[in-house]
Parts: C-alpha cells; structure tokens; sequence
C-alpha cells in the first residue's frame, strides 16, 4: 500500500509541471486566449477608425518620467476615477462605453477639458484594452482638429499592474 | 425575556443607522419604478437572452455588463452578480415613469417629484444610494435613461 501511494504521487509530480506548461502558453501566462482576440480585433478596427495614434504604458510613464508635456485625460466616469484613482495630474473627461449612449454634453466638456491649444499631446486612456471610452474620446478630439491625440489601450488597470503611481 | 428586548431593540436601532434596513426596502421601492423587460434593480437574475435576444457581455472596472443592442437597453453587473446598473434607450420602457423620447423638461419634473436631488447638474440625479442619469440630444430630449448603484 505505501508503495502504491508513493508511487501515485511521483506519478501526479511528473504530470503537474507537464500541465502546467501546456496551460501557459499563449499569450498571457493566465490563458484567456479567446477574450485577448475580441479585444484586439476590437481595438484593431477602433484604432483604424479613430485616426488618433496610441502609446505603451511603458513608454507613457518614460514620457512622464522626461517631463514631457503631456495631458492626459481619463475618460472614466468621476465616480470611477475616484475609486480607482487616476495616472499623474490626469483630468477627467468622462466618455460612455458606447457611441449610442454619447451626448452633446459628453463632448462639449471633453473638448473643454482638451483645451484651446490643437497641437499639444493629449493621452486618453480608461479602464483596461477592451475598454472602448478611450477611443470615444479620442476619437473625437481628432475630429475636431487635434493633432497629437494618443490612446493608452492599458489604462488605468495597466498602469497599476506595473506598480506605478496613481493620483487619488 | 426583558434581556433579549435589550438586545434587539439597540440592534434594530443600529441597523437602522446604518442604512442596512433602509437600503433593503429602498431597492423594494426603485424597483416598482422599474418598467425595463422585467429586469429588477439590485437582483441576482442572471439575464443572457430577453424576448430571444441574446446579450453581448463586456467587463467593466467593477464587474460586467450585457448590451441587448435590438432592445436598446444594458443591463451592468457587480461583482456580486447583482444588478447595479440599467441603461434603456428604448421608448417603450420606463424609469421612474420616465420614456426615452420625452423632453428634457417633462423629465426632469418628474425625477424630481420623484425625490431625487440634482447631484452632477443638469442631466444626473441622485436619491438614496443610486443615481439617474439622463442622455439628452442638441434637441433637450431625453433620448435613453441609467440608472445606477453608487456602491
């Protein structure tokens, strides 16, 4: 009997780490393969249609680390940005989840929020890549003449998945 | 037996304070004002398919939400599963006796006669624990309603 339970569990040892290898391939360690496409097709089609340019959290955080000007807009709701806290000096200008749900109001304060100057470096992020109030908002600010709009697809889940600092 | 009064008394007292007793029949009372495909504010239903239209899931920062988009209505999610959030755009639905497609004016009246105090001026409402959010066209009118749970 002791040998056949030693030699069960020598047996599960030498399957886990088979097991556990096969269930990290792809392109998280997590898995989640299938959810990772939508939101890349997603993001693919928003990126091509919103005409705006997008940036790394890695690279954002090197920019703000420079001290190059930026301004940066969540388009969370306040109530989010409150909870969750917001990236360094972030201002907000909240956008909905869906184009159906935009209003006149939705962009008049986005556009006040951006302010008069056109050609200054925007950032527009929300909660994470399959988040589609970032495109919103920048989209709109390309339409309306900005010239350096950049979305941050990781937002505000990213920033803190890398340990960086947030405003609260 | 006076011992166990003793006891309760402070305890429903302090339930009470709390709002713990005063949420539970609040969400009793929003929900006969809720006229949307039979979905309840601040329930456990776990809605997938409305009159055979099947809902597309989204995450969200605090939890998920289901889009009916041929209903014209999304139904947000808590982490706890539990209604939090009810967006319609369709006019033959209600909130608060409220339809999409009626002015600005004429729904602002009624949320206001229906308790709510002005809380992000001039298109959001609050009233015990949730809000109303109006989404208002260049016209004034009201063309879709959320409500949500502030928790």
């Amino acid at each position: 009997m002791k040998k056949f339970v030693l030699i069960a569990a020598a047996a599960i040892l030498s399957i886990l780490p088979a097991g556990q290898a096969s269930a990290a391939h792809g392109t998280s360690p997590n898995g989640l393969e299938i959810p990772i496409e939508k939101a890349a097709i997603k993001f693919a089609a928003d990126v091509k249609d919103g005409g705006y340019k997008i940036v790394a959290t890695e690279e954002l955080k090197k920019w703000l680390d420079e001290g190059k000007k930026v301004t940066i807009i969540s388009s969370l709701p306040a109530s989010d940005d409150k909870e969750f806290g917001t990236l360094p000096a972030a201002i907000n200008g909240a956008m909905p989840k869906t184009e159906k749900e935009l209003t006149q109001s939705d962009k008049a304060n986005l556009l006040k929020v951006a302010g008069p100057d056109k050609e200054k470096t925007i950032v527009v992020y929300c909660g994470f890549v399959a988040c589609r109030r970032s495109h919103i908002g920048a989209k709109i600010l390309v339409e309306n003449g900005f010239l350096n709009v950049y979305r941050y697809p990781a937002g505000i889940t990213g920033w803190q998945e890398m340990g960086y600092t947030v405003s609260k | 037996m006076k011992f166990p009064i003793l006891i309760a008394l402070p305890l429903i007292f302090s339930l009470f304070l709390s709002g713990c007793v005063g949420k539970h029949l609040d969400g009793n009372r929003v929900n006969d004002q809720v006229n949307v495909f039979g979905v309840q504010f601040l329930s456990d239903v776990d809605h997938r398919e409305i009159n055979g239209i099947k809902a597309v899931e989204e995450p969200c920062l605090r939890g998920y939400e289901r889009s009916f988009d041929a209903l014209d209505i999304t139904i947000g999610y808590g982490f706890d599963k539990k209604t939090r959030k009810i967006t319609t755009r369709n006019p033959a639905t209600s909130l608060f006796g409220i339809n999409p497609g009626v002015a600005f004016r004429e729904g602002k009246q009624k949320v206001l006669q229906a308790g709510f105090v002005e809380f992000a001026p001039p298109f959001t409402f609050r009233s015990n624990g949730y809000t109303l959010k109006f989404l208002v066209d260049d016209k004034d009118v009201i063309f879709g309603l959320t409500l949500e749970s502030l928790d």
